[in-house]
């Protein structure tokens, strides 16, 4: 009876109902869809056109045959309808294409369909019944109730075979059920995607079409020569818009690719039009009229249920009253009050935490205590400039506060604030200032800061000792701006973010932490819950150990015993966009002996090497995106120059310099140790084509440097005194010049 | 009427206390859940000692009790459809954890597994000491399915939840139990967890009609005693349940009670202290060789009416059970018959009829694990593998064996526990095995086929299941029998390479030939990759030592024939080996290594290695001496012999040639925690000899 009471409750919940409804509602829409996409594409020869496949392709896994798809956007008497439809035939050649297709991910959105053709023409149709799914429940402990939510639904594919052709159908519509069984259509829907023409596979033919209607507008943007939408049919209520395009290769899979920027893609939204609200444009840059952002931005600003969850009241209440130690401006107090909420604690907020959320409480916050600020939208690079731009949705938000003149963007939980992410940098940024008239606000065109190479420094400070074939190595790494991005997420997070609580509540900061996990209460916010759960399972620091072996793992040198030694504190400071952290290793493979010398390839240690540049792109099909403009700055402390001469000290040295960068190696000789410094600066984030070769002139240096090595010796005991540095910063008594010359050979 | 008031007064009193009831437990939820973790002195001071003991773990669990007990289910009708995986017997475990934190800000995570045989209860927690009241609470909880490897086990599931431990020495508190709806499933209890346990207790009570066989593995310091034990966190356990769940705890007997019925129950208690956390390693055995624990299985009970029911007594019990499993596939071999027919059509020999069923399914049916989760061990009918073409284990097993049935051979289900499991069958339990293939008789001989392994060829048998005891079907009765261990030169890797110096780079031509697991893993790499991408991997395949090496002329044969060996040759220049003085050259011919030996044993580690096949391997390097140049010096001869592997690793001198020869064999392909020593000495031995250059002077 128990199981019996304790399944009932697990499956039949009125949720599962109304999802066997929406199931049920979805394909009967679903067979709707595609009688007349079908229809079509018989009537119009779009998918089943048997085409030649191009010899070039003879080797390719699978070849994507055909591929229909059908956007829709319109008013109808139950509501808005918003979907698509797709048809897409897959020809499948080999086991890697066998076992991609074996099995299908479902979701709670889309309908799928699955037929199998065989070469002789039979049909096996997809089981619905073997789907399976995980189901997770999330029970709120202080009132006992649960939320149920299928999860990670997967259906396999039955018979495939090589040779077979897989026809896969999608359905989607956005309809949902409210708690009493009925229908919810879409309201104030807007949607916006790109669509790119390079496939994982190569494509023969595609056809897209979208059909919209009153009230929807469609905008679009065919960028890098992308094939261009064509208007195909129009009566009173609908517009049939179509791209047509094929014969396109997959593009090889290439490392830091500037593939947005370079490869062929479509952009396009759905729209309707918003309530007017004019601004006044300050700007002398009045080329593009950006005044439909306003009512976007207003909506953010007025949004109640954003806006209104509490937080700005708390945080008032609580800076009111003294209970925070930090001073500073309000919104770098706030900003450090958020982000200690959204990561140690609060079920109030960490449900809500998202960007718009964090943008309309900081402006309820700064009108709260009369702070002078004005709101920001940037286009990131990658998706073109204003001219370019077809949804809100393409647009980057967020705060400046005119006193500190800081912008607080989109809420990053790595980024501090006043940090502009790398791809709104330099752009022509649009200020708009609500507090000058709500009505008429001001918009002016401002060119964003633009971060150089300096601004991102990694430096890596090795202190070396030589131990047999091995050398023991500690190593204090420090990143500054973006470069730190990478391995804060490598760093236990409770280290990272618990000093936002210790420096707002001072010594009691542990008294401030209601020990519960966050809950949910919104369906929509689920994953974002799941990714806070998931830093705290990381906030641990053997796993931050294993993360960081991990991470530092490279080709040039092998390491063995890795420790993490400690994070400095100014790393978890507000203000001190810096991450340094110590850890202690021993490389193995960096030295070779014979029974007189050592040889010591310290040239691994010099130079970030871009392995995957040279060792598969001589020709590069796109552009290289850096991860960010960066200088990596190498410094080497040998510590046993007392101990041991190295010759081929000099011939480290090197300098090259062009408009992708810079790459140089020097060296000093201090009295008891040896310094080599290396840096290598990449001026820009984005590396175009044309600057390729720029590119690998820089790449084949630190290649060579890779290379380089130092000859070893050990010194007798009388010539231990004789290291000595001299005015030029070369070595005395460098008995072992002689072997200078060969060393790079 | 004095009736009807009588009346009024009692609904006014039930509804009186119902609510004052409410009102009590309202506030109850608001006290614990405005409580603060509390932290004492005393635990902040045990919780400093304990992180000098383990500097890189966050909690410890100072204290933790496990309780098994048995019962009977009288409630339950056993007749149902799904009565074979419903016992009359139950068993239920009841966890209690005292946790404390040993680093500032830190979370504590907690999951709890089970399957849709098992119901975990509500998991309570609390912050305060025993001494300062209860203040007990249900945390929030994710429950969710679980999945390993991106195989989706439809059935698995954890619970999960987590806790702020803001300060060292925050001490958490939590308890939960399970209850098995089938005995069988109940096989083993650890001692360890995720985090250092200082003491945990096990207590086993079992009644006195029930013959119970418990079995203390990889348990030297486990301490066993007999007799009631004090286990008052129990009680505590009980009372929070009953009444925060209104559970159905009638059955049990009140902890007051308990002293009183001691002559009706065995109490046993194993207790172990310090216990280390379990972690992942390279190259892992499998937890039951080294985590100590308890193994556990019901030999006989008697019910209420005298009667006695076998369990798992003897491998009969164990056999009974599986086979009432395979007698209700519902198996249509009809729907099999004639693609078995048309393969072995115009073939002659058994062999050859045998081969190409065998070899039709490793090719055709793919390894899905879309079955019933991980408590499942019923095969698919094999019309539905057939015709899905994918399947588990026992799918691929079932349908093997009745396609080969249909062709008139003697096909057997057979059951099997691979290596990495430690037992065998003299522990009759559903512990010991993990697997399913197909026993073949076959002209007086016996052959074991895993349809999963893809590309293995017949008589051929997977490292996994080599040597593994088998329990194959044989109507009401079973054949017991072992898969035969095959030695380690099935696996044997050779490389020879000719080579000379140019200028300053190493050229010459290399043959590699990989024979069984090390030949089929490598076609395996080869099917995961795209057709168009597998050139550039089998160039990065060869290419061990990276950029530093170019390779070119790439040669290979036989690469998808099963039984037999892949052969490779290439041409390679390797830049960085050779160093060059007025008066000496320094060479290292180590552009390939031998594999498995540079894997450090951490000291933390717990288990010896588990490799996934026995290695056996051999490089001959051939140089040219320069013209003009003679040997100098060469590094020393590493030959190392421990229990478990071998290595040697030396230079000769053949003409003009120089010889490095280095071989290295694992002839089990596991490594004992008693030769971490030896193993780590190999390991530097070997890296020294690698570091080492050869050095020519001039003649």
């Amino acid at each position: 009876m128990k199981k019996l009471v304790l399944t009932l409750i697990l499956l039949s919940p009125a949720f599962v109902k109304a999802q066997s409804r929406l199931d049920t509602l979805k394909r009967e829409w679903f067979q709707q869809a595609k009688e007349s996409c079908v229809q079509k594409i018989a009537s119009e020869d779009l998918v089943f056109k048997r085409q030649e496949i191009p010899a070039e392709w003879s080797k390719s896994s699978a070849i994507i045959l055909s591929s229909y798809a059908k956007y829709f956007a319109y008013s109808s008497k139950e509501g808005y309808r918003i979907g698509q439809y797709s048809l897409d035939r897959i020809l499948l050649r080999d086991e890697y294409a066998l076992e991609d297709f074996s099995s299908f991910a479902l979701d709670d959105e889309s309908y799928l369909n699955v037929r199998v053709i065989k070469s002789d023409g039979s049909v096996i149709e997809l089981d619905h019944s073997r789907e399976v799914y995980g189901e997770y429940i999330y029970t709120n402990g202080n009132t006992g109730k649960s939320w149920h939510y299928l999860d990670n639904r997967k259906i396999p594919v039955p018979g495939l075979e090589f040779g077979d052709i897989i026809e896969i159908e999608r359905y989607g519509e956005n309809i949902k059920f409210n708690s009493k069984g009925k229908v919810i259509y879409p309201t104030s829907e807007e949607g916006f995607f790109i669509m790119r023409m390079h496939e994982s596979f190569p494509i023969l033919q595609r056809t897209v079409d979208f059909e919209i209607g009153s009230p929807f507008e469609l905008k679009w943007k065919a960028m890098n020569q992308a094939p261009v939408l064509k208007e195909v049919s129009r009566n009173e209520n609908r517009i049939t818009y179509r791209l047509t395009d094929g014969k396109r290769k997959n593009l090889k899979p290439e490392y830091w690719s500037t593939k947005s920027s370079e490869e062929p893609y479509v952009k396009v939204a759905f729209s309707k039009a918003r309530e007017e609200l004019k601004g006044e444009i300050l700007s002398e840059n009045k080329e593009y009229d950006p005044s439909w952002l306003l009512p976007y931005i207003n909506e953010i600003r007025k949004d109640r249920e954003l806006s209104q969850s509490g937080v700005a009241l708390d945080f008032a209440k609580d800076n009111f009253m003294g209970t925070f130690k930090f001073s500073g401006s309000v919104a770098r107090k706030f900003y450090s009050y958020y982000r200690s909420e959204c990561f140690l604690n609060q079920h109030s907020i960490s449900y809500e935490m998202s960007d718009a959320h964090f943008l309309a409480i900081l402006s309820r916050v700064l009108d709260k205590f009369k702070v002078k600020y004005e709101w920001m939208a940037a286009v990131p690079k990658e998706l073109g400039t204003w001219k370019d731009v077809v949804s809100a949705d393409e647009v980057y938000l967020g705060i400046r506060v005119k006193q500190e003149n800081e912008i607080y963007t989109e809420f990053d939980p790595y980024s501090t604030y006043n940090e502009l992410d790398p791809s709104i940098q330099g752009t022509n940024a649009v200020f708009i200032d609500f507090q000058r008239s709500e009505k008429h606000p001001g918009l002016r065109f401002e060119e964003l800061p633009e971060s150089g190479p300096k601004d991102n420094l990694l430096t890596t400070t090795w202190t070396l000792s030589i131990d047999g074939t091995r050398v023991n190595a500690e190593r204090k790494n420090a990143f500054t701006g973006q470069s730190r991005f990478s391995p804060m997420e490598y760093l236990p997070h409770t280290l990272l973010f618990d000093d936002d609580y210790k420096r707002l509540y001072g010594k009691n900061y542990a008294l401030g932490i209601v020990s519960s996990h966050p809950f949910i209460e919104r369906r929509d916010l689920w994953d974002r819950m799941e990714e806070v759960a998931d830093r705290y399972w990381h906030d641990d620091l053997k796993y931050a150990e294993k993360q960081l072996t991990y991470y530092f793992r490279n080709r040039n040198y092998g390491f063995e015993d890795y420790s993490f030694v400690r994070l400095n504190d100014p790393a978890r400071e507000l203000g001190s966009p810096e991450l340094v952290f110590t850890d202690k290793m021993t490389l193995n493979s960096l030295l070779g002996e014979s029974d007189t010398i050592k040889i010591f390839h310290i040239g691994r240690l010099l130079g970030e090497t871009i392995y995957h540049l040279d060792a598969e792109d001589s020709i590069r099909q796109t552009g290289i995106m850096m991860r960010t403009p960066q200088t990596v700055k190498t410094v080497i402390i040998l510590k046993d120059a007392a101990k041991y001469s190295y010759s081929g000290l000099r011939y480290l040295d090197t300098t090259v310099e062009n408009e992708a960068g810079s790459f140089s190696v020097s060296h000093t000789i201090h009295d008891e140790q040896v310094e080599i410094i290396a840096i290598q600066t990449f001026t820009g984030q984005r590396l175009g084509a044309n600057k390729w070769n720029d590119v690998l002139d820089l790449v084949q240096c630190v290649a060579e440097t890779n290379r380089k090595k130092l000859l070893v010796t050990k010194k007798a005991e009388q010539e231990k005194e004789e290291i000595k540095t001299t005015d030029d910063g070369q070595s005395k008594g460098d008995k072992v010049e002689e072997m200078e010359g060969s060393n790079d050979e | 009427m004095p009736k009807f008031k009588t009346l009024l007064v009692l609904v006014f009193i039930v509804l009186t206390a119902s609510c004052s009831s409410s009102r009590k437990e309202r506030e109850y939820f608001d006290r614990y859940h405005t409580d603060r973790p509390f932290v004492d002195d005393v635990n902040t001071d045990i919780a400093l000692r304990l992180r000098k003991e383990y500097p890189k773990e966050s909690f410890a669990d100072v204290g933790s009790e496990i309780l098994i007990e048995y019962y009977l289910d009288d409630n339950h009708d056993f007749h149902g459809s799904d009565s074979l995986m419903t016992t009359h017997l139950k068993a239920r475990v009841t966890y209690y954890y005292t946790i404390l934190s040993l680093h500032e800000a830190a979370r504590f995570q907690f999951a709890v597994f089970y399957n849709k045989h098992m119901t975990t209860s509500k998991i309570m927690a609390s912050y305060a000491p025993k001494e300062l009241g209860e203040n007990w609470f249900q945390p929030n909880t994710t429950d969710m399915s679980y999945e390993v490897d991106g195989y989706f086990y439809s059935d698995a599931r954890l619970n999960s939840f987590s806790a702020y431990m803001p300060t060292v020495g925050t001490q958490l508190r939590f308890t939960y139990s399970q209850d098995y709806e089938n005995v069988n499933y109940l096989t083993n209890v650890y001692f360890s967890e995720s985090f250092p346990v200082k003491r945990r207790k096990i207590i086993v009570r079992a009644p006195e009609w029930l013959d119970l066989n418990t079995v203390v593995k990889n348990g030297k310091w486990v301490k066993t005693e007999k007799g009631m034990p004090n286990f008052s966190h129990i009680a505590d356990y009980r009372r929070i349940h009953q009444r925060k769940e209104g559970l159905d705890y009638n059955w049990y007997d009140s902890y007051r009670g308990e002293k009183e019925k001691e002559r009706v129950y065995q109490y046993r208690t194993y207790s172990l202290t310090n216990v280390k956390p379990r972690d992942a390693y390279a190259a892992e055995e499998g937890p039951t060789y080294y985590l100590p624990h308890l193994l556990i299985r019901v030999d006989k009970y008697k019910d209420k009416n005298g009667e006695v029911h076998h369990v798992m007594g003897n491998l009969d019990d164990l056999y009974s059970w599986y086979r009432r499993l395979v007698q209700s596939i519902g198996n249509k071999p009809e729907a099999v018959k004639e693609q078995a027919a048309k393969l072995t059509a115009g073939l002659h020999s058994d062999e050859e009829k045998v081969k190409a069923i065998f070899y039709w399914v490793q090719d055709n049916v793919r390894y899905l694990a879309f079955e019933d989760g991980l408590a499942g061990f019923k095969p698919e009918p094999c019309q539905m593998v057939y015709a899905n073409r994918y399947g588990d284990c026992k799918g691929m097993a079932n349908l093997l064996t009745e396609m080969l049935k249909s062709q008139g051979y003697d096909a057997r289900l057979t059951w099997i526990g691979t290596r990495r499991i430690a037992y065998n069958y003299s522990e009759p339990s559903m512990a010991v095995d993990n697997h399913m293939i197909c026993t073949l008789n076959l002209n007086g001989k016996r052959y074991f086929l895993d349809a999963t392994e893809d590309l293995i060829g017949f008589g051929d048998y997977a490292h996994r299941i080599q040597g593994r005891e088998v329990l194959i079907e044989d109507g009401a009765s079973y054949i017991l029998d072992s898969v035969p261990d095959l030695p380690a030169e099935r696996n044997a890797v050779n490389i020879y390479a000719d080579m000379h110096l140019d200028g300053a780079v190493l050229k010459g031509k290399v043959k590699e030939s990989h024979k069984g697991e090390s030949h089929t893993r490598i076609m395996r790499y080869f099917e995961s990759k795209k057709s168009d991408r597998r050139k550039t991997a089998l160039e990065r395949y060869l290419n061990r030592q990276g950029l530093e090496n170019t390779l070119s002329n790439i040669q290979q044969d036989s690469i998808f024939y099963r039984l037999g060996s892949t052969h490779f040759s290439y041409d390679i220049a390797c830049n960085d080996l050779s160093l060059t003085t007025d008066s000496s050259v320094y060479l290292k011919v180590n552009f390939v290594e031998l594999p498995y030996y540079s894997l450090q044993w951490d000291k933390s580690r717990q288990c010896g290695l588990s490799f996934s096949y026995k290695v056996k391997e051999n490089h001959e390097i051939h140089v040219q001496i320069p013209d003009g140049w003679q040997v100098a010096n060469l590094p020393d001869t590493v030959s190392v012999q421990s229990k478990s592997f071998s290595s040697l690793l030396y230079y000769s001198q053949a003409g003009i040639d120089l010889v490095m020869h280095a071989s290295f064999e694992i002839p089990d392909g596991t490594v004992g925690w008693e030769e971490r020593r030896d193993w780590e000495n190999n390991r530097k031995l070997i890296h020294e000899f690698y570091s080492k250059y050869v050095v020519f002077i001039k003649k």
